[in-house]
């Protein structure tokens, strides 16, 4: 495989636009996923202390705990519809994606971005499905496979040897659905393209990854780790920033923090876009 | 020595005739093991029920033989012409014993055995009786319920006066269930807790405390002197109760003969796979057996004991014998875990538990404290068991939290909890407040009992000490426990050291939650505030001097704060002005609604009953506050936006 760059002809601006357009559906959709929380637990009676929610983070979980137990009832029932909305949101995050991978091509598209997405985006949500349905099928072949080769080691003096082993299983069941989710973006910057049919493209992807399975799997790879750093950093400052304690601007910096995380693992989901779309269009070559 | 009760004059004279009897019984007998105290000195236990017994087991059937005898002391102040003995493994006999037979209260784990367990005494003998042979007057069931054989009367042909000892010859043969609950059998492992016909215990005024063995109840007997040799397999590891005094292996066979002084029960363990490391802790050796692979935990077990052992020793007094084993069995046998027996206990958790969380330091300062609250403050298990594992996790609530601070339950990923928020969790699980003197019998569930006799006991008493005084109610388990120590009190026993230490305004409550299951919780409702108005009307004339002062653009704030339930804790209200001053009000709990007033040149725009949290056995935290206008909780926003961002970045299809 040619080195995978980053393609130079696009437009930043429509870049920044699709990246901007990604976070700010995603900021949306949270928010409607956790208002009826937020009110059920503003109605639950914490807002009416001094210190405000803050007292829910509190060190030792009493009324974080207390909230719970209280508003179970209130909080499981938004929690089921939060699943189904959820799924729903989960969806339509394809199309922003998509955006993404339109902003990213080398050449400007040919068709208006209303038609691209008419055409696309069936296609992507076909693809979403099976994604997902291969990802269940693959994790429940995963987990059986585990608990039974696990079975056959309990009666091992050492315990951990079970363990261990069905640890490890799990470890390659991850990086199966890894190897998933690889070929299912490399399918998708395929199928962005409109001289191919939906089995080309799928034939392309999976081609792809035949052929360059360490280029693409570092490529991903590498964006996965760093969004896991920015994560673990993000949730060690605000540990340490420890909004129980008095002072707004703590509440302020938390926010910020946050946001600024979702942001950069956008940014690097982008970064490892760009490089199967690149991949997906010198094979088209 | 127990101090006698206010108005219980007949309990008054059993006492002292105990105490004449005490000194009279103790006169026979060497001490068996090198314990730390001086049989006949003070404090010292009066061995009432002394067994020796040779015990050999089958770890093909699981089989137990043994035989031997018991020397009993008739230490009441009545003649008994009867026996009572618990013979809790017939609790596993069938699907149809108390223990077993409603699938709604059966005990933690919830399960039956699929290998029954029993023990049958085969020869019973009385030695000052002219060795008239008992067993054909041990009646086959336990009173009144012919499916159940954990209580079996035995008739004497003659009365045995107070004072005088009974020698039985007996042998009898059990058979372990596979493990459910604490005892039984898993594999090769073993473990043999209630695995001998044991005496029930003999009270003062001459009553029998005996009763069927129930799903929520645990044990009550006498002390006594042990000495037991036990017959293994010579592949077995073995830990047992006392200290071992000889072992000796020959024709694949290991015998150890252990000896325990000053106990009231005696189990073992024999595994083949047992690791072992010892450790000597002040005076105390200590023999912790665990299964390969869990050398963390071992080694979070000694560093917790090295803690906690100390701890308890000044909280409730010295931990008086020579030995501590500890037993964590394999994950296979988890059923055997968590439990008490003198100087041995059971913990347990995964091989991985300590890497992630508390629960192997927990499980150890738990058990480990029921060397006081159980092996050393004998209490009746079945009718009060809020004695011994409530007070126990309360001295587990303090210690945990000597040991981690206010993550005291677990820290993991930032995510911190306390001792007191699960135990509120669990007290609200059963949210009717039932009395905490309940028998363990006549809890609905296991979840009830939880509930009650562990969370909300320990909750009590969490806020007697945050409300009159933790060094008070350190002063006055001490002083219980120093009192009551290597004897059987009672609530009153307890109630008694807490109201002279505490005094009784503390004592009422504390009696009200024991006995009458009373409760409390604080409500701060309609926070209300007004400009004060000029005076004016028909006033006194000025010169009278009794002219109200003016206004002068003040405000009058007041909160009304409500205290539902019987309790009357005092507590702390805070109130907050909109200029930020902080007004400190106290209502001694009188009363069933206190209005809480505040004149000021700002108003009142936020109060809290109880801000500092001391009434943490409160029904409900969450309405101690009240605010004029309540902030939009943005911290909760903050996190829940955040999470829903990220997962729907990771389910995205």
């Amino acid at each position: 495989m040619t080195e995978l760059t980053w393609p130079r002809a696009r437009s930043r601006r429509r870049i920044a636009r699709a990246i901007l357009a990604t976070y700010a559906f995603r900021l949306g959709a949270a928010w409607l996923l956790a208002l009826p929380v937020v009110h059920t637990i503003a109605a639950s009676g914490i807002s009416r202390f001094p210190e405000g929610d803050k007292k829910l983070f509190e060190s030792g979980g009493l009324y974080l705990l207390e909230v719970l137990q209280r508003e179970q009832a209130t909080l499981f029932a938004h929690l089921f519809s939060a699943a189904g909305l959820l799924l729903l949101f989960s969806f339509m995050g394809l199309g922003f994606d998509w955006l993404q991978l339109r902003a990213l091509r080398s050449t400007p598209p040919s068709q208006p971005l209303s038609s691209d997405a008419a055409w696309v985006l069936p296609r992507l949500v076909l693809l979403g499905a099976l994604t997902w349905l291969v990802r269940a099928v693959l994790l429940i072949v995963t987990l059986t496979l585990a608990m039974t080769v696990r079975s056959y080691f309990l009666t091992a003096a050492d315990e951990r040897i079970p363990d261990l082993i069905f640890l490890g299983l799990l470890a390659l069941g991850l990086l199966a659905q890894v190897g998933i989710s690889v070929l299912r973006d490399v399918v998708s910057a395929s199928l962005a393209d409109r001289d191919i049919g939906r089995s080309q493209a799928y034939l392309r992807g999976f081609g792809l990854l035949m052929r360059h399975p360490l280029s693409l799997v570092t490529r991903y790879a590498s964006s996965g780790t760093a969004t896991l750093a920015v994560l673990a950093i993000c949730a060690a400052v605000v540990a340490q920033l420890d909004v129980a304690r008095a002072g707004a601007w703590r509440t302020g910096l938390s926010v910020a923090l946050h946001q600024t995380a979702v942001l950069l693992t956008i940014l690097l989901r982008t970064y490892w876009l760009s490089g199967a779309l690149r991949a997906a269009e010198l094979a088209r070559r | 020595m127990p101090q006698p009760r206010p108005g219980s004059a007949a309990r008054g004279i059993g006492t002292v005739l105990a105490t004449l009897l005490s000194a009279a019984v103790t006169s026979w007998g060497a001490p068996l093991a090198a314990e730390r105290f001086s049989v006949g000195g003070p404090n010292a236990p009066t061995p009432v029920a002394s067994y020796t017994l040779r015990a050999r087991l089958d770890s093909n059937t699981h089989a137990i033989t043994g035989e031997g005898t018991i020397r009993w002391v008739n230490a009441s102040a009545a003649s008994t012409d009867e026996l009572y003995f618990h013979l809790y493994l017939n609790a596993f006999k069938h699907n149809q014993t108390v223990f077993n037979r409603s699938a709604f209260t059966r005990a933690r784990s919830g399960r039956v055995s699929q290998h029954w367990g029993h023990i049958d005494i085969r020869r019973l003998t009385a030695r000052e009786l002219g060795g008239a042979d008992l067993l054909p007057h041990l009646e086959q069931h336990s009173p009144g319920d012919p499916l159940d054989a954990t209580d079996l009367r035995v008739a004497l042909p003659s009365p045995v006066a107070p004072g005088s000892v009974l020698t039985l010859d007996i042998a009898w043969e059990s058979v372990l269930p596979d493990i459910i609950e604490r005892t039984g059998f898993s594999r090769d492992f073993h473990f043999a807790g209630q695995w001998f016909p044991k005496l029930a215990r003999l009270e003062q005024d001459g009553t029998w405390s005996h009763f069927t063995f129930h799903p929520h109840a645990e044990f009550y007997a006498d002390f006594g002197d042990y000495d037991v040799t036990l017959d293994v397999p010579e592949a077995m590891h073995l830990g047992a109760t006392g200290h071992r005094v000889e072992e000796t292996v020959s024709d694949g066979r290991r015998v150890v003969q252990q000896r325990a002084s000053g106990v009231h029960d005696f189990a073992w363990t024999a595994w083949p796979a047992f690791e072992e490391q010892h450790a000597r802790i002040l005076e105390t050796d200590i023999h912790l057996l665990y299964p390969p692979g869990h050398g963390r935990n071992a080694e979070r077990t000694l560093d917790t004991l090295r803690f906690v052992l100390p701890l308890f020793n000044s909280r409730y007094g010295p931990y008086p014998y020579a030995d501590l084993t500890v037993v964590h069995p394999p994950r296979h046998a988890g059923a055997a875990g968590g439990m008490e027996y003198p100087t041995l206990i059971t913990t347990g958790g995964a091989w991985h538990a300590s890497y992630w969380s508390r629960a192997v330091e927990l499980v150890t300062v738990h058990e480990l404290g029921h060397q006081w609250f159980y092996g050393l403050l004998a209490t009746n298990e079945q009718r009060w068991p809020f004695l011994d594992e409530g007070l126990n996790s309360y001295a587990e609530s303090v210690a945990a939290e000597a040991l981690f601070g206010a993550a005291s339950a677990s820290d993991l990923l930032g995510f911190s909890l306390s001792s007191e928020a699960l135990r509120r969790a669990s007290m609200q699980l059963e949210p009717h407040a039932a009395p905490l003197a309940l028998p363990a019998s006549d809890f609905v569930s296991f979840a009830e009992l939880a509930g009650v006799v562990y969370s909300r006991t320990a909750l009590l008493f969490t806020t007697v000490a945050n409300v009159y005084g933790a060094a008070e109610v350190d002063a006055a388990l001490l002083r219980y426990a120093q009192r009551y120590r290597f004897r059987h009190p009672e609530p009153e026993d307890l109630l008694l050291v807490l109201t002279e230490v505490l005094g009784e305004p503390a004592v009422k409550d504390i009696r009200a939650a024991i006995h009458q299951g009373h409760g409390v919780n604080y409500v701060a409702r309609d926070l209300r505030s007004a400009l004060m108005a000029e005076p004016r009307g028909m006033l006194p004339a000025a010169e009278a001097g009794v002219a109200p002062a003016s206004a002068g653009g003040r405000f009058e704030s007041r909160v009304d704060v409500h205290r539902q339930g019987e309790l009357q804790f005092p507590v702390d209200i805070l109130l907050i002005t909109a200029s930020g001053e902080h007004v400190w009000k106290y209502w001694n709990g009188d009363g069933r609604v206190e209005m809480v007033s505040h004149v000021g040149a700002s108003p009142v725009v936020s109060a809290v009953v109880d801000p500092k949290g001391s009434i943490v056995i409160e029904e409900n935290l969450l309405d101690n506050a009240v605010r004029q206008h309540p902030p939009f909780p943005v911290n909760t926003l903050d996190r829940l936006v955040y999470a829903f961002q990220l997962l729907l970045g990771v389910l995205a299809p």
